[in-house]
């Protein structure tokens, strides 16, 4: 029997030559995989701080004590104003903490007192590196699971709306240009209002990711829309009503399979631009609330200038949107080449 | 007329059928009978409404178009009385159809054996495996070497003919009383033809009736047992084949005749 090559085999054959997105798609699996991995990589819970580390800058690891080899180990940090009564930390010799490694379910962490901070400390004392594994699991998971819903909802709405037509499809299709009447943003905004403040933090987050996927969807609908338009008079359609095959099934069976590849780059797409969304929502105080991390509201830190010209570090956050959001559409561009026949090789 | 010598049971009997679009006459007052256990072909040129009525047939009209008159009579039941529902479990189970381009009319993302499956599924109570012999079965039983194989192929990995016989495996896998042919052959080369039409024949001995629409008169004049002539949306003739055959009366018929030899 001959070996058979799917269209998404070969598009994912096509992928896996490309360089560049394969290196990002590395990258975007690292990242996830950290996030996932956080409570074990980072040496602090997300929410442990120490106010005589204010702003402390990251913390060298020391192999060499007196000229020899040793255990790795960090110094202490001791805090001192200099004449202009700018405050800086001085290295304290006299301490030191040695590393200890896979201890308590922690990757590697220091002994108390001793605190280290391999990325610097943000104002309350807090590990930089641990939050922003933790605020990864946040910022990712919102980006992934919100383009899930609003493509599972965009699929389903543009698939009867393009299925039925007539009436069905201009009553949905008037809802969708209703939402995207409203920029995205101030809808975003809109939506946050009428939401109550006195929530945990779980429930903020499934109310930031519930906004992101009400303002993403109709986009994808009105496509899908167009797609299964076409899709409906194919002669596959015909037979398959002609075999009495419900409505139902025939949309989910022998249409939108058809819009797989499609949408599966329009996905890759959309989880950066729900990410900035979230960054946004966040970096104003209206997304998930300190001390819960995420990369949007520690970049609120960072929106001092005088913040930033004493911890610059507290701008890292930023440095992993840009990054993630970077691959995210490297690997979004690539998988849409490698379906698109005319540019595969 | 022969027909009306034997004592013959109408499986299906179109009545008056008139169908316009935008006040465009599309079929005017299509009258013919498909008798139980024949092959019935509707024969006409391109646009003169044979699929038309074959939609109209399965109630799977265009909303476009607009029956003004008639009606159509399945085992003396008016199909148009029936609900949509009851509509759509008829077709496949009853009325079944093979379509003329097997490539388009099988879902290229789902293999051969799976959308036979979907058939069974909808019109029987059978159990999984169950379907898969009975799958087996009917892929043999339309003469394709190794069923199980055919099963997992994909459509576009299959010859054409392959893919025609699949299509006409998928169409009696329900046991339908009626089979609707739309040009089944008008793709395949002629020593496929004349092997496909072994095939209605046996389905012909078996019980099936089948209502045969075709262009091709050399087809029909082998396969079919009545004849209907369908011009510009009318019957212009109707009778046994080799009645209309040999004594054409109307000049479409006569002018096909002479195209044909």
């Amino acid at each position: 029997m001959q070996k058979h090559k799917s269209q998404f085999s070969i598009a994912i054959a096509s992928f896996a030559k490309h360089r560049l997105a394969m290196i990002c798609f590395y990258v975007l699996a690292a990242l996830y995989a950290s996030a996932l991995l956080a409570d074990f990589l980072s040496p602090y819970p997300p929410a442990n701080e120490d106010r005589n580390y204010s702003y402390c800058p990251a913390t060298a690891i020391e192999f060499f004590d007196q000229g020899r080899l040793s255990w790795p180990f960090v110094y202490g940090r001791a805090l001192s104003f200099d004449i202009n009564h700018k405050r800086s930390y001085v290295v304290d010799k006299t301490q030191k903490y040695s590393l200890s490694f896979l201890n308590n379910r922690h990757l590697f962490s220091v002994k108390e007192p001793g605190r280290i901070y391999i990325w610097g400390a943000d104002s309350r004392g807090r590990d930089m590196f641990s939050r922003i594994l933790h605020g990864a699991r946040i910022s990712l998971s919102i980006g992934l699971i919100g383009s899930l819903i609003s493509f599972s909802l965009g699929l389903i709405v543009g698939g009867v709306a393009g299925y039925f037509g007539g009436w069905v499809d201009g009553v949905l299709m008037r809802v969708c240009e209703m939402f995207m009447l409203v920029p995205a943003f101030y809808l975003m905004l809109a939506l946050r209002s009428v939401v109550p403040d006195n929530v945990n933090a779980f429930q903020i987050y499934l109310m930031v990711i519930l906004i992101l996927a009400f303002i993403g969807w109709a986009s994808l609908a009105r496509i899908i829309r167009g797609m299964s338009l076409s899709l409906r008079q194919r002669d596959f359609v015909l037979a398959a009503k002609a075999m009495g095959v419900s409505d139902i099934k025939i949309i989910f069976k022998h249409i939108l399979p058809h819009t797989l590849s499609y949408s599966l780059v329009a996905i890759m797409l959309t989880i950066p631009s729900y990410i900035l969304l979230e960054a946004g929502l966040s970096l104003f105080g209206l997304g998930i609330q300190d001390p819960t991390p995420s990369w949007g509201n520690m970049l609120s830190e960072a929106m001092g200038i005088v913040q930033i010209q004493f911890a610059p570090w507290i701008m890292m956050p930023g440095l992993f949107i840009f990054v993630t959001v970077l691959c995210f559409n490297v690997v979004g561009d690539a998988l849409r080449d490698a379906f698109d026949p005319l540019y595969r090789e | 007329m022969t027909r009306f010598k034997r004592p013959m049971k109408p499986l299906l009997e179109v009545n008056d059928l008139t169908i316009q679009v935008n006040q465009q006459l599309l079929l005017h007052n299509v009258s013919f009978k498909v008798v139980q256990g024949r092959i019935t072909a509707l024969v006409g040129g391109s646009g003169s409404g044979k699929t038309t009525i074959a939609s109209a047939i399965l109630g799977l009209l265009p909303p476009a178009l607009e029956v003004t008159r008639g009606q159509i009579l399945f085992e003396h039941k008016n199909l148009s009385l029936l609900n949509k529902e009851q509509m759509r479990l008829m077709r496949g189970s009853s009325i079944a159809m093979v379509f003329q381009e097997p490539l388009g009319a099988f879902n290229p993302l789902m293999t051969i054996g799976q959308q036979i499956d979907e058939v069974l599924e909808i019109h029987t109570k059978l159990h999984k495996d169950q379907r898969w012999h009975k799958i087996l079965d009917v892929l043999s039983r339309v003469e394709l070497p190794n069923p199980a194989e055919v099963y997992h192929r994909y459509p576009h990995q299959l010859s054409g003919g392959q893919r025609q016989r699949a299509m006409i495996a998928q169409a009696v896998v329900a046991h339908p009383k009626l089979i609707i042919a739309d040009e089944p052959t008008s793709n395949l080369d002629v020593i496929l033809q004349a092997r496909i039409m072994d095939l209605f024949r046996r389905f012909k001995r078996e019980g099936m009736t089948i209502l045969l629409i075709s262009h091709d008169l050399g087809m029909v004049s082998h396969l079919a047992d009545d004849v209907v002539i369908l011009d510009k949306g009318q019957v212009v003739e109707e009778g046994s084949v080799n009645a209309v055959m040999k004594h054409p009366k109307h000049t479409y018929t006569q002018r096909l005749m002479e195209a044909f030899q």
